[in-house]
């Protein structure tokens, strides 16, 4: 069988042969001469490949270093970026991997631009405000709305500012992240015949199941109807699509222009400004990472990365006048996002032709 | 460059007097890199590779530490690491064709190992034709080579047998090959 030749050449680049395939793989390569080339070809270029792909994730090579060396303080710090460039004249697909950063476990490096904090502020119908912070467990706004809400009908809002993050539990049981620079509004108490919210921002739900009062999300100009399911919904107002990522469930996305249901796996784009549908299957950890504390981008144009990084940490990103085309270049990468900006920049900037400038809160992008 | 590497021995040979860990730091953030390059010149698993490079890190530590090094750590290092990744290679000779990865270590440019643009270049050229490989294959290809995960894994996340990501990546590899034509080992 053709494809036998290929099974045991790329089993063969992962050292997983048992002896009885390594000697099945030897008695074809000796007695076939194409098997012979197209072996020798898989083998060189999966070293080739390796080769360049290489390095990643030293941090855990340096913790298992740093674990046997006797009497030894320094510590590492969790910082993985994985970046991929390509040029923008060929959509070309790049990864790098960036070396993690290492400090002395005593002083901690001055934190000038950390990551985004736990920290929000909630305007009730009336008007009141309270700022909620990592005082207030975020589970415990239930409890805040049910004792301060006042009678009035006005919905309460939830916003999270650049530089900030939230997590919290609806009355009605659901939960929500909401990423930076976000907002999401909603009634005091979901008595009516559905739950209707208003997302701005991105926001990560977890719908709780309930089939009589159906949960609706109205953002950035579409509406997502949902009886129980997990899924993201991102509606920045400076992006030009509203994206909806199903994770569990069913949810149906209606827009201007036509309507989407979503099985868990896919996503729908909406362009506002061409009101045109896309919906598409895609690895979902990529959309919702960001729950996790995880940066995470596939083949994402870097001007799109730096829009992330800017809300995250409260920062302006711009590209120098003469290397605004690195606003094309597509990257994949997975980062901590409770790593420091410098740190992201430092290694994106070691690793690639970019070169960052921070002055203050403000970041210019230029070519080396 | 010979004079940055120069310092560098020289600071490394100063700490590995005093016997401050923070030795180890300094010649892990030089050299991890390129010693692994190194090393998978000779073994073929990734893991394998860094297994030796960091066996000889540490024994080069619980060894040396506490005296004056004398001479080039980067040169000694370097040499532990292809003896022992030859050794390594033939204590696997049941898992791999001994003769034939020997061969194609002694074809490679070991230089290459220690000059990180050349392999910046070569990855782009190869991201670039990544790029151009049908949607399962890169897929297979990314997994295994970027993102270092087993063929299981793969084969779960792509909800395909072992064996298709096998097929997958190989041919991926083949493919590439042929895009990025290129010479036997490097040029």
């Amino acid at each position: 069988m053709e494809d036998r030749i290929y099974e045991l050449a790329a089993g063969y680049c992962e050292g997983r042969l048992s002896k009885r395939e390594l000697r099945e793989l030897e008695a074809l390569l000796r007695t076939d001469g194409r098997a012979r080339r197209i072996f020798t070809e898989i083998r060189q270029m999966d070293r080739h490949a390796k080769a360049c792909a290489f390095p990643r994730d030293h941090e855990r090579a340096w913790k298992r270093i740093e674990g046997r060396l006797a009497g030894n303080r320094i510590r590492g710090r969790r910082m993985r970026l994985a970046a991929a460039a390509a040029s923008a004249a060929c959509v070309a697909l790049a990864i790098l991997l960036l070396v993690p950063k290492f400090r002395d476990g005593g002083a901690p490096q001055a934190r000038s631009i950390p990551p985004a904090e736990n920290k929000a502020m909630l305007r009730l119908g009336d008007g009141r405000t309270i700022q909620l912070s990592e005082g207030i467990s975020p589970d415990s706004l239930d409890n805040l709305l049910a004792c301060k809400a006042p009678a009035v009908d006005a919905p309460c809002t939830i916003t999270v500012a650049r530089g900030g993050k939230y997590a919290f539990t609806l009355p009605d049981g659901s939960r929500v992240w909401l990423n930076s620079d976000s907002q999401i509004s909603f009634p005091s108490d979901f008595s009516g015949a559905e739950r209707a919210v208003q997302i701005r921002g991105e926001a990560f739900l977890e719908v709780a199941h309930d089939a009589q009062h159906p949960f609706i999300v109205d953002a950035g100009g579409g509406r997502i109807r949902v009886l129980g399911t997990r899924f993201n919904v991102s509606a920045y107002p400076e992006e030009g699509h509203v994206v909806t990522t199903l994770v569990e469930g069913s949810v149906e996305f209606r827009a201007p222009g036509g309507r989407a249901v979503l099985s868990p796996g896919e996503q729908s784009l909406w362009n506002r400004r061409d009101e045109r549908f896309e919906t598409r299957k895609v690895d979902i950890a990529l959309y919702t990472s960001w729950v996790e504390g995880v940066f995470e981008f596939e083949s994402m144009p870097m001007r799109q990365i730096a829009l992330q990084l800017a809300r995250w940490y409260d920062v302006e990103i711009t590209f120098d006048r003469d290397a605004e085309y690195l606003g094309e270049y597509l990257f994949t990468g997975v980062t901590d996002r409770n790593a420091n900006l410098e740190d992201i920049l430092s290694k994106i900037a070691e690793t690639t032709r970019m070169d960052f400038d921070v002055r203050g809160r403000t970041i210019v992008i230029h070519s080396k | 460059m010979g004079n940055a590497l120069n310092d560098k021995d020289r600071e490394i040979s100063v700490l590995l007097g005093t016997g401050d860990p923070a030795c180890m730091r300094v010649i892990f953030e030089a050299w991890y890199r390129p010693m692994c390059l190194c090393a998978m010149r000779y073994l073929p698993s990734v893991q394998d590779a860094e297994d030796v490079v960091q066996s000889v890190l540490l024994s080069f530590w619980n060894n040396r530490r506490g005296r004056e090094f004398t001479g080039s750590v980067r040169a000694y290092l370097f040499a532990a690491v292809v003896k022992s990744s030859l050794k390594a290679l033939r204590n696997k000779a049941g898992r791999y064709f001994v003769d034939l990865e020997m061969q194609l270590a002694e074809n490679s440019d070991p230089a290459a190992d220690e000059n990180a643009g050349i392999y910046e270049t070569m990855r782009l050229r190869l991201e670039a034709c990544i790029a151009g490989l049908p949607g399962n294959q890169r897929m297979a290809l990314v997994y295994i080579v970027f993102r270092s995960m087993p063929y299981r894994d793969v084969a779960r996340e792509m909800g395909v047998s072992v064996n298709t990501v096998k097929t997958h990546y190989a041919r991926a590899l083949a493919r590439l090959r042929e895009i990025m034509d290129i010479a036997p080992e490097h040029p």
